[in-house]
């Protein structure tokens, strides 16, 4: 496989810690923003609904598989936190209240498909977005890999490293600390990286792709 | 499991070497085999993470069109309480002016109901009319009835005849009742409405209107019965 060739490049990942930490930054004041939405102000929940709707939904995206369904979750969760005004309560950390709301859906909606949480038992096209013949075999195992790990390991994986939170903002947002979080973090990584290299050394990743694309064409 | 390769890859990736450790780093990666696939497969990930990321479309205008009219639509409630009303201390004790409330309530009631006898006693002098059947609503498309039908005996005071006995100056008319039979001390007598003047019959309901009061039981089968009555 000539993709496994080492390069001692630069790291990539340097870019792209610098261009998330902002994205979560600068939202100390969402409290004040929802209450003002509570209280009327609809023009509060435009900028709620700008900082947060992006992230929510990549989070939907990456738990639920698909992004109709992901879609459809996020217009729920912002209809929840709508009817709230009839129901006012107090909201101290909105992203944290959101993103359970939107863990709540999402769990829901596993539940009622029936489905194994690890999503093991989804088409792999449907939690991949469409790009065509883009993606190499490569990142097909990482994907797959990312699919097959426990709900909790992924949440994890997605909030930090699409979402673009801090562990820090994720243990508060999950109510764990932020040791935890990141151990979590930490596992999940290497769990992702042992399936990915057992790939990548047995060669089985071809082979595997194959056997998948050949199971989807029976099912159709 | 994290192992030791697992942290200095991460490391390395995030870019937390300095200089020295890198370039032993480095070296050991030429010679280890299995780190090396390890670092490879850390560059796969990032690098199938942050494509798959920038792959997401950013457009959500759907679903922020449909938030927007849920917004539009959702009016806040206004958070006037009892402290904004002046009433804090009304709402405090709520509970207590519920109770007293409903004690007067029971209490008068029972007042009410102990001094007239279970029922509601009739203001002396009054002339409230008496209680008047209404004709049901079904009655009428019936024809009205013919003189000659015979109409429902009212209570009239009976006359007194040859074989009863006059009653004796001084002494009240006694009721026709069983000499046997005594009055239970809690069976209090029913008291009768005083009987308005006969103008107040006349302008009220016409005595000739009185069978229409049968035809309240209006299933069909009195109806029927009635009609037919009528016709012969």
């Amino acid at each position: 496989m000539n993709d496994c060739t080492l390069t001692l490049t630069t790291p990539i990942l340097l870019e792209q810690r610098e261009r998330i930490v902002p994205i979560a930054a600068g939202h100390g004041d969402d409290a004040a923003v929802m209450n003002r939405f509570l209280a009327g102000d609809d023009a509060a929940f435009v900028e709620l609904f700008d900082r947060h709707n992006h992230r929510l939904y990549v989070y939907c995206l990456k738990l639920v598989g698909e992004p109709a369904q992901a879609e459809d979750l996020t217009q729920e969760m912002w209809e929840r936190v709508i009817r709230m005004r009839l129901k006012p309560q107090e909201v101290r950390t909105p992203i944290a209240f959101l993103l359970r709301i939107a863990r709540n859906l999402c769990l829901n909606h596993l539940k009622r498909r029936r489905q194994n949480v690890s999503l093991s038992a989804l088409p792999e096209s449907a939690y991949l977005p469409d790009r065509g013949d883009e993606r190499s075999e490569l990142e097909e195992v990482v994907h797959q890999a990312l699919a097959e790990l426990p709900f909790d390991y992924r949440e994890v994986l997605v909030l930090n490293a699409y979402c673009g939170y801090r562990y820090d903002e994720i243990a508060e947002m999950i109510g764990k600390s932020s040791t935890a979080v990141w151990m979590r973090a930490s596992r999940a990584r290497a769990r992702l990286r042992a399936t990915v290299m057992e790939m990548i050394g047995s060669g089985h990743a071809t082979d595997r792709l194959r056997d998948n694309d050949q199971s989807m064409k029976e099912q159709r | 499991m994290m192992t030791e390769h697992d942290g200095l890859v991460e490391r390395y990736l995030d870019g937390r070497m300095s200089p020295g450790e890198a370039a032993a780093f480095h070296h050991r990666v030429a010679s280890d085999e299995r780190l090396r696939r390890m670092l490879r497969a850390e560059q796969i990930i990032r690098g199938t993470v942050e494509r798959d990321r920038r792959a997401i479309p950013h457009d959500h205008a759907r679903t922020r069109t449909r938030a927007l009219a849920l917004v539009a639509a959702t009016p806040a409630v206004p958070q006037a309480g009892p402290a904004a009303t002046g009433w804090a201390w009304l709402h405090g004790m709520k509970g207590i002016v519920a109770a007293v409330a409903g004690t007067v309530i029971v209490a008068g009631s029972l007042v009410t109901l102990s001094g007239t006898g279970g029922e509601p006693a009739p203001v002396p002098g009054s002339s409230a009319p008496p209680a008047v059947a209404m004709p049901h609503p079904a009655a009428q498309p019936f024809p009205e009835p013919s003189a000659t039908a015979p109409a429902v005996p009212t209570p009239a005071t009976p006359e007194p005849s040859a074989s009863s006995p006059a009653p004796r100056a001084g002494t009240a008319p006694v009721t026709p009742q069983r000499a046997s039979h005594r009055p239970h001390p809690a069976e209090k007598p029913a008291v009768r409405a005083p009987e308005p003047p006969p103008e107040a019959f006349a302008s009220e309901t016409p005595r000739e209107e009185a069978p229409q009061v049968i035809i309240r039981n209006d299933t069909l089968r009195t109806r029927v019965r009635i009609e037919t009555l009528q016709r012969r």
